[in-house]
């Protein structure tokens, strides 16, 4: 997988997401859509690293609603 | 466009299906009177990606020597990402312009038995994946209200077809607003069940997706419901005796003048009604919208991944694009999301021990025109459209709640405004019950032009 390290050793997320393209086999975007799609992803990863914060911290055991439909109208 | 009321086209479900019990309406004539103003508006309106003329009249005589059934003879529309046997699914997407159920989902099937006719499907967001319905392949849906504006979406030409008595019903889909949106922008009665309630087979569904009807009153929504679920006639106790509560960090924030006076206004029917009422807040709400942006993205990847590789030209960019973007979705941060449901869930049933609904708009802002991203709520206030549209479905999308979007009369410049009440699980005749209050109180258009037409 390659990665791209910026001048201060950090990671470049765009090099990053490229990466993850060829590493996990996923369909590459076209080279006009790669631009849009990284911009799509980096703009959601602060709102993800804010819900994971909240989520932790709740504590154990939260079991994810992945199959949430409602049962028994007594529920 | 052509506002001419129709005693055919423009009445009710509710009195059609009495005529048409009664034997003082034929449903053939019914339908064609529908099918002749689809003819006449539907170029403008683009509400339907397909008309089944002759399938609808087929089921219209069928309706007229068969008797029963509560939807007997009564033209419904369903969304083009529902299966109905025979006719194209096309998701509103070219990738899927080939793709033809053979078999109904179970709504349509339900509807059928119930003597519904289904005239056609119509016209989404491009895979249901957005709030409006400005389809790049199919064409935009306009809104009745005002043609240079977006009915919203993706349920949009559910919306249009109904708003502009094109059918009496229609059913869309809601994974993260989708019924509520259109219905609130159009002047109509959007339901979104309680989650697991209706069946979603055969679609490209979301774990937050259910079908859900759109109909110009709430008598019309509660027949529809009851004609799917069976349960007719359900004891609900009197409005005097319901609690309600404005969710505050939603009505007030990132809304219009209009919209936050139209919340107010139904708090004061309410009161007036004699319900119990008060404000409450939700602590961590503010992760809502995160949460369900990462489920409906990181499941429309799942959905289409395989086929945005074979096909991509199938897709516009827009959702091309949003399809890669989901990949770098870790599926930690997916199950982060499907955890903070529980979470919300959890808080919000505690604060409805307490209250039988809460209270806030179905959408920020009255209808968009075509293409804006932003909407400004309050002078020099822009806010971001996708974002401010899903921090006002979120709640009930991510709980699986059911929730009823109502009209409530029109903003300054004419346009409907839609408020939304979120309820208990199970509990949708409660809804219908306090929407009542928030129709009959505050002049909804369509029940308001009903009124003046009959008296």
């Amino acid at each position: 997988m390659q990665i791209h390290p910026e001048q201060d050793g950090s990671v470049d997320p765009r090099g990053l997401l490229r990466g993850l393209y060829s590493y996990a086999d996923l369909p590459s975007p076209a080279p006009d859509d790669i631009g849009p799609v990284i911009e799509m992803a980096l703009a959601r990863r602060a709102g993800i690293r804010a819900l994971d914060r909240f989520v932790q911290e709740a504590g154990f055991p939260v079991e994810p609603l992945s199959t949430p439909n409602w049962g028994p109208a007594d529920e | 466009m052509s506002d001419a009321f129709s005693p055919l086209t423009g009445s009710t479900i509710t009195s059609a299906a009495a005529a048409i019990a009664a034997g003082r309406l034929d449903p053939e004539e019914l339908v064609a009177a529908h099918l002749a103003r689809i003819e006449e508006l539907n170029p403008t309106l683009n509400a339907f990606i397909t008309v089944d003329r002759e399938g609808a009249l087929d089921a219209a005589r069928r309706a007229a020597r068969e008797s029963g059934g509560p939807l007997r003879g009564i033209p419904i529309g369903i969304k083009d990402n529902i299966p109905v046997a025979g006719l194209p699914a096309t998701q509103g997407c070219a990738a899927f312009a080939d793709h033809v159920p053979a078999r109904d989902n179970g709504v349509v099937a339900r509807l059928r038995a119930a003597g519904a006719v289904i005239v056609g499907k119509t016209n989404m967001h491009e895979c249901a994946c957005g709030g409006t319905t400005d389809n790049p392949f199919y064409g935009p849906a306009r809104n009745p209200w005002d043609l240079g504006r977006s009915p919203a979406g993706s349920s949009g030409g559910c919306a249009v077809a109904v708003s502009g008595d094109l059918l009496m019903a229609s059913f869309g889909t809601d994974a993260g607003g989708s019924v509520r949106f259109p219905a609130a922008v159009t002047g109509l009665v959007g339901l979104r069940p309680t989650l697991g309630l209706l069946p979603t087979d055969g679609m490209l569904s979301f774990s937050t997706d259910t079908i859900g009807p759109l109909t110009r009153t709430v008598d019309d929504a509660e027949l529809v419901f009851d004609a799917l679920v069976g349960s007719p006639g359900l004891s609900v106790p009197s409005v005097r005796e319901l609690a309600v509560a404005t969710l505050a960090e939603v009505s007030w924030e990132n809304t219009t003048t209009d919209v936050a006076a139209a919340v107010s206004a139904a708090h004061a029917a309410f009161a007036g009604a004699g319900a119990e009422v008060g404000e409450v807040g939700i602590g961590g709400f503010e992760h809502a919208v995160p949460a369900i942006d990462v489920l409906l993205a990181a499941e429309t990847t799942a959905q289409h991944r395989e086929r945005v590789r074979t096909r991509p030209e199938g897709y516009s960019a827009p959702v091309r694009q949003m399809i890669h973007a989901g990949e770098a979705i870790g599926a930690a941060d997916y199950l982060q999301a499907q955890k903070y449901r529980r979470l919300l869930r959890t808080a919000v049933l505690e604060i409805m021990r307490e209250w039988d609904a809460l209270l806030l708009p179905s959408q920020p802002f009255t209808a968009l025109p075509f293409g804006h991203e932003e909407a400004e709520v309050r002078p020099g206030e822009w806010v971001s459209r996708p974002y401010a549209m899903l921090r006002c479905s979120a709640l009930a999308a991510l709980t699986g709640l059911p929730a009823i979007s109502v009209p409530v009369g029109v903003d300054a410049q004419g346009l409907p405004i839609g408020l939304q009440l979120v309820g208990r699980p199970h509990a949708e005749h409660t809804l219908f019950a306090l929407a009542r209050v928030i129709e009959r109180r505050l002049r909804s258009p369509f029940a308001t032009r009903l009124e003046t037409a009959t008296s």
